[in-house]
């Protein structure tokens, strides 16, 4: 007897439909599962087995054999174990067999026949809807999940038996109700506030212009002076999710399988600040089983690379091309996956081993050579890819000390989603979205300047000594500046402040 | 051109014998000629020298190097002063160890009134908006700023005195054919045409931490007074103020905030005595028993150039930061002129030379 289960796999953060074929026949008994499936999936025999057995049925002791297909892609995790104990069940006539040619199952067993959540189940959901179906069935704790997409019924399950009776008709399991509401009022609370952040107004506007052209930014200054604490709060500036925005993060997360559980989208732009010691492949993703790396979960949220020389080369290396493309591709034999990491870099140094070398109350113990070579370490690609470089200064005590309100992230914000819209419009037929992505001849096209506004550039660069890599980022900077004031035309004053940004190219840590 | 130009380098080059040691043995050679052609018996008996001494003295080594320093010092247009020379400065002879040659560009009177103007080379903005001042106006009123072109305090003075084309002179810690601190480039062609860049090192010396202490000697030896402007605690500036006395010079020293680093050594001259100088005529009234002091009521001239090419913005920023360098945030809180046209402010001011943006982002005014 034949019968045949439809469940997900995934393939990078996208799903594709697998059928589970289920077949027993005569013959000794025997439990075979093909279809290249890992550790995990041919395990799955041990719980299917018990589960059915715990759960009240009894288990066929006769020749099973079990196809996922397509059978020539690897199948990895355990939310194949309750499609094959479906399988089981319908080929042996326990539930009834056109009961699951329209709905898709999956999610994990234990052995007393209770279901435990999986990872990667929202886009498992989406592909499931694309492809027609008509309900999806999942453990509890990924329902919520789930229910973000619309067009298809969610029916939780809770355990093996409840999935039995009711493919019987007896105790109809019923769908959790959709939930696109997402967006509810909660959120912001405890994210936290550039209203916290005494001081340093200078890198809060460079944060702000940083947030609203989508540029990498890069923060120099002594331990202690707060570079941290700014690069946590540029999430609550960055300009509200949409919808689709959401849905693609959760997706990531999904896949990563760092979902909370019975969460349901995740409504705040990630921030991820992984530690120097980092590999270069959990920086960009990949490994034997291919794992999401930190760029991508930090795809449209903020990446912040704390003690940026610190990190190893190879890791720096690897992350070029990411942050260049705003995808990672990971090639295997049998086929390559594609993550997104549309993420903003903030960065921050120390501008000398110790840390100290700018500040005015420590002594700085390197040498001029050591501190040369400090920053001398960041020269090159990586820092083509950052197009706003502030300094940190220290602050005294009496900053901290004044009672003057600092300027909350929902107004910085507000300023942040205008300049945004500017360039939706200004780029709606180019495929780009941010003026950080502009090539050159677009820099040419949107960046023109009038004749006081190129003097001023030419002279600027041949008085600072700034080097010809820098032109296009001043450019596109100062773009944005005019953006946030609404401006149609750059201006001397934009042009200004954006070369203002160019610390590094400056030569001023010599 | 002195004929026993050879011989006086030779002697200036002897390395391992105290200058004062060389001092006395001149006294009693009369020429270093004479010192050249000693044997050692001549050499021991006058009781100066140490046994390695009088190796050196012998050393064929020595006597060979002369030729080749000869040949720089006519390739690169240097003149030499020695000891005995018309053009030494007077008061440079009478120290107790003054230097046997002088390397120098540009040109040196013998009877110069000349004060010292030095300080910090992390100077603040109060420190080398005052240099520029008082260094200008010494130079208005004929009187030569003698400083060591050293960053900071050093290079303000000379600019001062510069900025209304008086008299000034450098004296270097390194061969005169080199400039250092590199960026002053400028800085030494022009003091070579208003004054001289001198140095007791022969060309082709590298700076190195040992002979700044060793130049300021010179610095003071050739002066009547010290202006020390900024010092910190432990700053090479008082090791001037500290020779100077010894070579019975006049120290003056600037007042500053008692809490500011830069100001914790001039502060603790005052103390000692050291005369407090508020203004320029805090120094010329010390200066009128010398008899080339020849400053008759001179007008000094107000250097407003500057000022008339700013707009109201840019003024109240450069005359902020000619007192105290400050960070962008200080200065947005203290003018409250909003951060976007901050930025173009400061952008202008530093593309016309007049402030400069230091690492970790404090601006301060420019010193050259």
């Amino acid at each position: 007897m034949l019968s045949i289960v439809n469940t997900c796999g995934l393939l990078g953060i996208s799903g594709y439909m697998v059928s589970v074929e289920t077949d027993i026949s005569k013959g000794l008994p025997a439990f075979e599962i093909v279809g290249l499936g890992d550790a995990a999936v041919k395990e799955a025999k041990e719980r299917v087995r018990a589960a059915i057995r715990n759960s009240g049925f009894e288990f066929p002791s006769r020749r099973i054999t079990i196809n996922l297909a397509p059978a020539d892609m690897k199948k990895e995790g355990t939310s194949y174990d309750l499609p094959m104990a479906a399988g089981i069940l319908a080929a042996i006539g326990v539930i009834p067999p056109g009961a699951l040619s329209n709905c898709v199952i999956l999610g994990e067993l234990s052995l007393e026949g209770k279901l435990r959540p999986v990872y990667g189940v929202l886009p498992k959901a989406i592909t499931a809807k694309e492809k027609g179906f008509e309900s999806i069935f999942t453990p509890y704790e990924n329902a919520k999940e789930a229910s973000v997409v619309k067009g298809i019924k969610v029916i939780p399950v809770a355990k093996l038996s409840e999935l039995v009776e009711h493919f019987n008709g007896r105790n109809i399991l019923q769908p959790v109700e959709s939930n696109h509401n997402i967006f509810s009022d909660e959120d912001n609370t405890d994210q936290p506030d550039f209203a916290d952040v005494k001081g340093q107004e200078h890198v809060k506007r460079a944060l702000e212009v940083a947030a609203a052209g989508g540029h990498n930014l890069l923060m120099i200054g002594s331990p202690g002076s707060g570079k941290t604490m700014l690069a946590r709060r540029m999430p609550s500036i960055l300009p509200d999710l949409s919808f689709e925005e959401a849905l693609e993060i959760t997706k990531i997360y999904s896949v990563a399988g760092l979902l909370p559980p019975d969460s349901a989208l995740v409504t705040k732009r990630p921030f991820r600040a992984p530690h120097h010691t980092i590999s270069a492949i959990s920086l960009v993703g990949g490994g034997r089983i291919p794992k999401p790396g930190e760029v991508s979960l930090a795809h449209l949220g903020v990446l912040f690379l704390d003690e940026l020389p610190e990190f190893g080369k190879n890791a720096l290396e690897v992350l070029r091309q990411p942050l260049e493309d705003g995808f990672v591709h990971i090639s295997r034999i049998n086929g390559s996956i594609t993550y997104p990491c549309r993420t903003t870099l903030i960065a921050a140094a120390n501008p000398c081993r110790c840390g100290f070398y700018l500040d005015e109350t420590r002594e700085c113990t390197c040498t001029q050579p050591e501190v040369k070579a400090y920053l001398g370490r960041l020269s090159g690609p990586l820092l083509d890819r950052i197009d706003i470089q502030v300094d940190v200064p220290t602050l005294k005590y009496s900053e901290l000390e004044s009672e003057t309100a600092s300027e909350p992230s929902g107004e910085i914000r507000k300023r942040v989603n205008k300049a945004r819209d500017i360039q939706r419009k200004r780029f709606s037929q180019t495929g780009i979205y941010c003026n950080a992505q502009m090539t050159s001849p677009m820099v040419r096209k949107y960046c023109m300047l009038g004749k006081s506004e190129s003097e001023l550039l030419r002279d600027a660069f041949s008085a600072l000594g700034l080097t010809a890599r820098s032109h296009n980022k001043i450019l596109k900077v100062a773009r944005t500046i005019a953006d946030l004031e609404g401006a149609e035309n750059i201006n001397t004053v934009h042009i200004s402040e954006a070369i203002q940004y160019r610390i590094l190219d400056r030569n001023l840590f010599m | 051109m002195n004929p026993d130009l050879k011989e006086w380098i030779w002697f200036a080059n002897l390395k391992g014998i105290a200058t004062r040691k060389k001092a006395e043995l001149l006294r009693l050679f009369n020429s270093p000629a004479e010192i050249y052609k000693a044997d050692a018996i001549e050499l021991a008996k006058t009781g100066v020298l140490n046994r390695d001494n009088i190796t050196a003295v012998l050393s064929k080594e020595y006597r060979d190097t002369v030729d080749r320093t000869i040949e720089e010092i006519d390739k690169k247009n240097i003149n030499v002063i020695t000891l005995n020379s018309s053009t030494y400065p007077e008061l440079l002879k009478n120290i107790c160890d003054p230097p046997i040659c002088l390397y120098v560009k540009g040109k040196l009177y013998a009877d110069e009134l000349s004060i010292a103007v030095v300080g910090s080379r992390r100077a603040s903005g109060y420190g080398i908006t005052v240099a520029k001042k008082i260094s200008g106006e010494l130079a208005q009123s004929n009187i030569c700023v003698i400083s060591g072109m050293a960053r900071g305090i050093d290079t303000a003075a000379h600019v001062g005195a510069l900025s209304v084309k008086g008299r000034t002179i450098a004296v270097l810690g390194c061969g005169i054919d080199l400039v250092y601190p590199p960026e002053n480039k400028k800085l030494m062609e022009q003091i070579i045409e208003y004054g001289a860049v001198i140095s007791e090192y022969p060309p082709g010396v590298e700076p190195a931490p040992h002979h700044f202490p060793v130049r300021n000697r010179i610095v003071s030896g050739m002066s009547v007074g010290v202006l020390v402007v900024e010092a910190g605690e432990k700053s090479g500036s008082l090791i001037t103020a500290q020779l100077a006395l010894e070579q019975g010079r006049d120290v003056y020293a600037l007042p500053g905030n008692v809490i500011s680093i830069n100001s914790k050594g001039t502060n603790k001259l005052i103390q000692d005595g050291a005369k407090l100088v508020t203004s320029v005529q805090d120094i010329l009234d010390e200066l009128h028993w010398y008899k080339n002091f020849n400053t008759k009521n001179v007008h000094f001239e107000n250097n407003s150039k500057i000022n008339s090419s700013l707009d109201n913005d840019e003024k109240d920023v450069f005359e902020l930061l000619s007192f105290e360098s400050l960070y962008i945030d200080e200065i947005q809180k203290k003018l409250s002129i909003n951060m976007p046209l901050l930025h173009s402010i400061l952008l202008s001011l530093e593309m016309k030379g007049l402030i400069k943006r230091d690492p970790g982002g404090k601006y301060r005014i420019e010193v050259l």
